[in-house]
């Protein structure tokens, strides 16, 4: 009777194990796409001025779309910031002293999407507030204020 | 006809008629000895083999599982071992398990050929802090743009690249 106890014991403690082993593993697999996330945004300035386009990395490819959608035929990258995302943080990237984006919401969604909330900030008062929901790498472009001959585009997005 | 064999089994065991026993008798007159003899040593059989009460029967018992216990796990390890059916089965789910959620974790998913094919951007919600502005969203294949309208110009000589 004790031999067949202790046999059921060991069983059930065979499968707890396996569960469990699984369990670590789909936690260690799952744990990546939430860690090391950046909130990157950079600000471009299009115009008809000039030739060439300067766009980060990030943005490569977007030339010919950028110019359909905006209307210009340049683009320079004027500046770029980025931050880590840390949990229950809000992440705030501040652009020529007064403009600043401020994520103030990210939360992890289904398939690796994020839900986000936006803050457009410009001196002290805010302007637009945006809730969307995007996946990583995809950029969210802001048709923002003018600017000499041309107009301020602001890219946030987030990265790896 | 029976043999002698069987016909003496049956004598011995009287189980033969009354004529055929008194027939068999004539037939092998020292049968009667051999039925002394046998008797004899069926009685010596059962004086020699009546069953024993054990004194502690409990004891007995406990010695009796636990050697059976110490003797059965070396058996049972020997017979199971690392190359066990159920190992084996165990193994094989585990191995399967991890190739799957390896399949799942690195492959890369959707269309490969385009990279920007994963472009999710969806605008849920857009509020306006100043009445005197407003925002529109553009919807475009791989491209979301908020048009912000209703913005100041800024200066001139504004320094964008701090």
């Amino acid at each position: 009777m004790g031999i067949f106890e202790a046999n059921g014991l060991s069983y059930r403690r065979q499968v707890c194990a396996i569960v469990l082993f699984f369990a670590i593993l789909f936690g260690f697999l799952t744990l990546p796409a939430q860690a090391a996330e950046t909130f990157w945004a950079c600000l471009i300035y299009a115009s008809d001025a000039g030739q060439g386009n300067s766009l980060p990395q990030r943005l490569s490819g977007y030339d010919a779309r950028m110019s359909s959608a905006f209307g210009y035929s340049r683009f320079c990258l004027m500046a770029q910031r980025q931050t880590p995302l840390q949990a229950q943080k809000e992440a705030g990237l501040v652009f020529s002293d007064d403009l600043k984006i401020v994520l103030t919401s990210l939360t992890g969604v289904s398939d690796g999407k994020y839900l986000i909330k936006l803050l457009f900030v410009e001196g002290e008062q805010p302007v637009i507030e945006t809730q969307a929901r995007v996946s990583r790498d995809s950029p969210l472009f802001i048709r923002g204020p003018n600017w000499r001959d041309g107009q301020i585009i602001i890219v946030v997005m987030v990265a790896a | 006809m029976k043999p002698f064999e069987e016909k003496f089994t049956a004598w011995l065991d009287g189980e033969l008629s009354a004529e055929e026993a008194r027939s068999f008798q004539n037939d092998y007159p020292s049968a009667h000895e051999e039925k002394a003899q046998f008797l004899k040593f069926k009685r010596l059989l059962r004086q020699g083999l009546e069953s024993r009460v054990l004194e502690h029967p409990d004891f007995f018992n406990a010695q009796l599982m636990a050697r059976i216990g110490r003797e059965s796990v070396p058996r049972r390890s020997l017979r199971r071992g690392w190359l066990g059916l159920p190992r084996i089965a165990w193994g094989g789910i585990c191995v399967s398990g991890l190739g799957l959620a390896m399949f799942v974790a690195l492959i890369p998913h959707g269309d490969l050929s385009d990279p920007r094919s994963g472009y999710v951007a969806d605008v849920l919600k857009t509020k306006t802090r100043d009445p005197n502005v407003k925002a529109t969203v553009d919807n475009r294949k791989d491209m979301t743009i908020i048009k912000i309208e209703g913005l100041q110009k800024l200066p001139a000589d504004k320094d964008l690249n701090r």
